[in-house]
């Protein structure tokens, strides 16, 4: 019997009566560059873009305070033969994912610091409605198996209500996505109205994990290298969890479905039991 | 006197800076303390009324928990039953911004410790309080102890101004390896940063819950910045940490290390091994699920059976009850914890008084 795995296996899986569906809810888009966003940024944005650029809470202009070990932290068979970043461009991306692995449907998270980690607040908004709008131009317009989330960023409350309104009103957005590490934790009283509009429209909120909100990634200060500051992503989402749980987002908003995206797994059970654990000792701090 | 069980963490309370520490203050800071009125210093990680500061059977009727020495000898002794106990100062001198006064606070804290407690009870032993403020200052006070053997380690706190495996620590633990001081670790923050990436959470829960995120980042930091490999005689002990994160954090770090080790090529093998070799965790709070099968489960994943150290964290809340061992914890881990591990992290539990 030979030791190869042949074709005609994958054959057979074609007519089975059953067949594994996939969705995958972490699919990362990439912009070729910045003009790609002009058909959706007002000229004084454009302009600002060029000029001032991002203005976020981190050393660099050009890149992430902690350089990764793999350059844009992909892959290095995810770089497209035609040219531009990996995930920048969808022949390859159906070449390469979508097609091989059947994929039913793909939720777009659109990565990077310049859209949820601009100081300029309004500045941040315009990205992010242009990043929304590139979704579905770019994306879920060629291929419908892809779905855009709307990105909100929470520190201005006001205008990322105002966008996850604009967007909802077209029906082809899957999930609201708000910044993982912002000026307070989520449970915050600050940013319940846009738990509100979410459940109210009956948008799941996404949480990825990213970004630099001006906070140290932990609370004896700043790791020396990605090594060990990689681990904070899994503390970002571990915090979150207690921040939205103790607050009471969850009691609050019943109908909000909330997803932790690329945050690790393997934490969540000793979380869960020291949140239990010490529930009783501190109870009194939180009667609701 | 025979060790049967050694609680390596209990919490003496400092009453005041005016009252308590004063006797152990040079003229300078005598004058200071008393013309400035400067006191207040209780650790804002531990207010002392706050339910898990103190069980409600171990407030006096007067003072902090903590702050009397026959009932943390009732306590710990006659009714958690250890035979000897080590004691770990909480208070503000660690947290303080001028380095002098965080030198001379933590210096009165360990004399008075000395004098006030460890005379006053054969069974009792002492973390050096050492101020992280200024490296020099703090190995001065760990010289100045060195040869007082009632004092058994260095206590530091879990969230600092810089991580703690950054070089400048570097002579701290240079004169720890030499003097077979092992590095505790215990909850609380000198609130130079917010406890986790997040930013600041809004209740004293959040706080205390996202605090073992601490110690995780400062593992990390002590295996990466490539302390042990320095200083490979090295123990840190992690107190009131909680434990059941430990293997899934193990897991990760493994796995992130094996994808970018290529920027710590010092750091030569796994982080979990590494791990079980040099950090040791005390076991209150033990934070663990709760059937004996996840129990077990979570104690064979760690992978080492001599990383546990008993401790009730007395006057803190974490149990009910006389009994301060962790339930379902495996006989083998008991019998090792109480007496073996201890003697084995804390080398000097061995010396002569």
């Amino acid at each position: 019997m030979s030791d190869v795995i042949d074709r005609p296996v994958l054959e057979q899986e074609a007519s089975a009566a059953s067949r594994l569906r996939i969705i995958d809810c972490d699919i990362h888009p990439s912009i070729h560059a910045f003009s790609d966003l002009n058909p959706f940024l007002p000229k004084r944005w454009q302009e600002h873009l060029k000029t001032y650029g991002s203005h976020l809470r981190t050393p660099y202009i050009g890149t992430t305070p902690y350089p990764r070990s793999s350059p844009l932290i992909c892959r290095r068979d995810a770089w497209p033969p035609t040219g531009g970043p990996p995930g920048s461009d969808l022949a390859f991306m159906r070449k390469q994912h979508l097609d091989p692995l059947d994929v039913e449907f793909g939720i777009l998270q659109v990565l990077d610091l310049f859209i949820f980690s601009q100081q300029n607040l309004e500045f941040g908004a315009a990205i992010q409605r242009a990043i929304n709008e590139w979704q579905l131009a770019f994306w879920s317009h060629r291929d419908p198996r892809l779905k855009a989330s709307i990105l909100a960023g929470q520190d201005d409350t006001a205008l990322a209500i105002a966008e996850i309104e604009r967007c909802a009103r077209t029906g082809e957005y899957v999930q609201v996505n708000v910044s993982p590490r912002a000026n307070e934790p989520l449970g915050r009283r600050r940013y319940w109205p846009i738990y509100e509009r979410a459940e109210a429209l009956g948008l799941p909120l996404g949480i990825h994990v990213g970004g630099y909100g001006g906070h140290a990634p932990t609370g004896g200060g700043w790791p020396s290298y990605y090594c060990e500051e990689h681990h904070s992503n899994a503390h970002t989402m571990a915090a979150q969890l207690a921040s939205l749980v103790i607050e009471g987002i969850l009691e609050r908003f019943p109908k909000l479905k909330i997803v932790f995206i690329e945050g690790g797994f393997g934490w969540i059970a000793s979380a869960i039991w020291r949140m239990d654990r010490h529930f009783e000792r501190f109870r009194s701090e939180v009667p609701h | 006197m025979v060790a049967t069980r050694i609680d390596c963490d209990i919490h003496p309370a400092v009453g005041g800076t005016r009252t308590t520490l004063l006797p152990y203050l040079d003229d300078h800071w005598k004058e200071q303390v008393v013309s400035r009125a400067i006191d207040g210093l209780d650790l804002n990680s531990y207010p002392p009324n706050m339910p898990l500061a103190g069980r409600p059977d171990w407030r006096p009727a007067n003072g902090k928990p903590g702050s009397d020495l026959a009932m943390v000898q009732r306590g710990a002794f006659d009714q958690l039953g250890a035979s000897h106990a080590i004691c770990n100062v909480l208070y503000g001198a660690q947290a303080v911004y001028d380095p002098y006064m965080a030198s001379a606070f933590c210096r009165a804290i360990n004399d008075w410790i000395a004098a006030e407690w460890l005379s006053a009870d054969q069974r009792l032993r002492a973390s050096i309080v050492v101020p992280m403020q200024a490296a020099d200052l703090a190995v001065e006070e760990i010289e100045r102890r060195a040869g007082d053997h009632r004092f058994v380690s260095i206590l530091v706190l879990a969230q600092g101004e810089t991580l703690l495996g950054r070089r400048h620590y570097w002579p701290l633990y240079r004169a720890a390896e030499k003097y077979a001081l092992p590095l505790a670790i215990h909850a609380g923050s000198q609130y130079r940063f917010s406890p986790s990436s997040i930013g600041w959470p809004s209740y004293r829960y959040e706080y205390y819950f996202v605090e073992a995120q601490a110690f995780q980042a400062q593992i990390l930091s002590l295996i990466y910045e490539g302390v042990f490999g320095k200083f490979p005689g090295l123990k840190v002990v992690l107190m009131e940490s909680g434990v059941t994160w430990l293997p899934a954090f193990m897991w990760r770090a493994n796995k992130t290390w094996r994808g970018v080790r290529v920027e710590v090529p010092w750091v030569e093998r796994e982080p979990a091994s590494i791990i079980r070799d040099h950090i040791r965790l005390t076991m209150q709070p033990f934070d663990g699920p709760p059937d004996a099968e996840g129990v077990a489960d979570v104690i064979d994943q760690i992978g080492s059976d001599r990383m546990f150290l008993f401790a009730s964290d007395y006057p803190h809340w974490q149990f009910d009850g006389d009994d301060a061992i962790p339930p379902h914890l495996p006989q083998s881990i008991v019998s090792r914890m109480c007496v073996d591990n201890p003697l084995e992290t804390f080398p000097r539990l061995k010396l002569a008084a």
